[in-house]
């Protein structure tokens, strides 16, 4: 009595069902950003800068705080790539510290903000009511002033420095990041899941962080890539205000500063600032960009 | 409608309470003293010659002895009345100030504003209708650099090319249009395209996907199967309804505008309200900055007020709904 060969198959094959793997939708959406011409680009700026920031003393070619008054204003050439300053200090190592500078601002700005935003919104969404109203208020007044105002007002009105910086751009993030959070959370909010964990007699806090914020995490981090390089932007107009990263510090922002009055006869003191802020920025609004392609189809494209 | 716009009001008035507030205590509680600024001009010796009694006179003059609430409430009443105090630093009459400055900033802003919306919008509709040919890519490109670009870096690289390089536009400065026209206007194509550029390549961004969203839609495949012509079909059908999420930006676009006149006044060296408020903030001088926060917050305020209605206005849906 030979057993019927489809019968065999049968079991092996739910077997084979159980045996696929988790549908992964980190995978996905790594599948769709990396297959974004632009956003593997952003992504390739970004990880060069980073990597530049962290080899900084093997990538520099001098000291970026030495000056030298006998090469002041050098012309790039062999020993100096980009020339030197006024004071003779090597361009190229200065902008290769310059994205330290940046990025450390940058990353811990954004991080900041975005913690102390997306608890404001998170409990905003979850708890609604006057914890709503108080929060969305004070968002809408931090939001009323141009962002980079806010950061002015904050940053120039303490004095400038590394740290007071971070706190101002951190500061001035809070409520977007808290919009955003708060958006997405109350959406969340209406899911069954949400309920189901409720029905379990989940806290409120184990609610919050278990259920509603990892559902509402990806589209925040779009808005923390963005964000970055607004922060990026800002930090820079800072520094060039002269309220930002004080000297001698090397931050691309006072590196434009200090080339303006050179523009004549060393241009590249500027301009190379300029590409440098430029390219970070650019790097990661094209991450950002393919981050949210990758991560909702709906707003493939938006702004 | 009306109650809407009231409801609107109201709540503008008491975010704009709120942003003061805020700046107030702020400005009250870090550290720094303007009035070692006013007494001394950033002598270092003098202040340390100041007596503790003229010191405590000063304090007394200006109101910082009292307790920060009936500071601001003092300084609320006084604004309510048409008064914004005098300058620590520049010991002027901030309102005449203000008056001289805003309207520079505000001349430019505008054209800079109209120019950005407008190029904007229309490369995104051009993006959009010939998606994926050489202008689309060209348009996106240009739309990416414009938001990436700083500010101060567009403006220093214009000087390079326009002023030092090319030789046909002066390089900074400020003269009414009303005194020489041509030399103001010369003056100002650099900081206008400064201003604009971003503005425009996050308009052009915008309009561009919201363009592609709409042009998907079932309503646009009906008008192309009656058989309208594409004119008709992109003005009424598709940009009337991209239109929608373009208009909620506007707002933030003036935000945006102002934020860039602190660095275009500073770059091109215009004495507006941008280059006043920057000053005043390295001199910590409280009082223009009270004001100018309280100018710039009740623009940017009063056009997402404007936008908000024009919003409901164009989409009923929203009015109905209560609209947030």
């Amino acid at each position: 009595m030979a057993e019927n060969p489809e019968t065999k198959v049968k079991p092996v094959d739910t077997e084979s069902v159980s045996v696929i793997p988790r549908h992964s939708e980190w995978r996905r959406v790594a599948r769709v950003f990396f297959g974004r011409r632009l956003a593997l680009i952003g992504f390739i700026i970004v990880m060069t800068l980073v990597l530049t920031a962290i080899f900084a003393p093997w990538i520099a070619t001098h000291d970026p705080y030495k000056t030298d008054l006998r090469n002041k204003l050098a012309k790039p050439g062999r020993e100096h790539f980009l020339g030197t300053d006024a004071t003779g200090r090597d361009t190229f190592s200065r902008i290769v510290y310059g994205a330290r500078t940046s990025l450390l601002i940058g990353i811990t700005s954004v991080g900041i903000s975005g913690a102390i935003g997306m608890a404001m919104g998170l409990a905003a969404a979850y708890f609604g009511g006057w914890v709503f109203a108080i929060i969305m208020r004070f968002t809408d007044a931090l939001m009323a002033l141009p962002g980079i105002i806010l950061v002015l007002l904050i940053a120039g009105l303490v004095g400038g420095g590394i740290e007071i910086v971070i706190f101002a751009l951190a500061f001035g993030g809070i409520a977007p990041q808290c919009r955003l959070m708060c958006g997405q959370a109350l959406s969340i909010k209406q899911n069954d899941y949400v309920l189901a964990g409720r029905a379990m007699g989940m806290g409120n806090l184990r609610m919050m962080l278990v259920q509603i914020f990892p559902n509402a995490f990806p589209p925040l981090l779009v808005g923390m890539t963005m964000g970055m390089g607004m922060v990026v932007l800002a930090e820079a107009g800072l520094s060039y205000l002269g309220i930002g990263v004080m000297p001698p510090t090397p931050s691309w922002g006072g590196m434009v500063n200090n080339g303006q009055g050179y523009l004549l006869t060393n241009p590249e003191l500027a301009l190379a600032s300029i590409a440098a802020i430029m390219l970070m920025v650019f790097g990661f609004n094209m991450a950002g960009d393919g981050l949210r392609d990758a991560i909702d189809p709906k707003l493939r494209g938006a702004f | 409608m009306t109650a809407y716009i009231i409801r609107r009001l109201i709540m503008g008035v008491i975010i704009l309470l709120l942003v003061t507030m805020i700046v107030f205590l702020f400005m009250r509680l870090l550290p720094g003293d303007p009035l070692i600024v006013y007494m001394s001009g950033f002598d270092i010796q003098r202040v340390n010659r100041i007596g503790s009694e003229q010191y405590q006179a000063m304090l007394h003059q200006f109101g910082l002895d009292q307790p920060i609430a009936v500071q601001y409430y003092q300084w609320l009443s006084k604004i309510l009345q048409g008064d914004l105090g005098e300058s620590i630093k520049l010991r002027e009459n901030i309102a005449t100030l203000m008056a001289e400055r805003m309207p520079r900033t505000a001349y430019i802003g505008f054209i800079a504003f109209i120019i950005g919306t407008s190029l904007g919008i229309a490369a995104g509709v051009v993006c959009a209708l010939r998606r994926g040919t050489w202008m689309d890519n060209v348009a996106t490109l240009l739309a990416n650099t414009g938001i990436t670009i700083p500010v101060f870096g567009l403006g220093i690289l214009l000087i390079y090319l326009f002023s030092y390089k090319l030789g046909w536009l002066p390089t900074s400065g400020w003269t009414s249009p009303f005194e020489d026209f041509w030399l103001s206007t010369k003056q100002l194509i650099m900081p206008i395209i400064c201003l604009s550029v971003g503005g425009m390549g996050g308009m052009c961004r915008l309009t561009r996907s919201c363009m592609l969203e709409v042009m998907r839609q079932d309503y646009v495949r009906t008008a192309w199967a009656k058989g309208l012509r594409e004119r008709v079909i992109v003005v009424r059908h598709q940009l009337k309804n991209a239109m929608i999420p373009i208009i909620t930006v506007l707002g933030g676009a003036i935000g945006g505008i102002l934020g860039g006149s602190v660095f275009i006044e500073t770059v091109f060296a215009i004495p507006g309200m941008g280059r006043l408020m920057t000053n005043a903030v390295f001199d910590q001088d409280y009082q223009i900055v009270q004001a100018g926060v309280l100018l710039f917050g009740g623009i940017v305020i009063f056009s997402n007020l404007v936008v908000d209605i024009l919003w409901a206005w164009l989409d009923p849906r929203i009015r109905y709904t209560g609209g947030g």
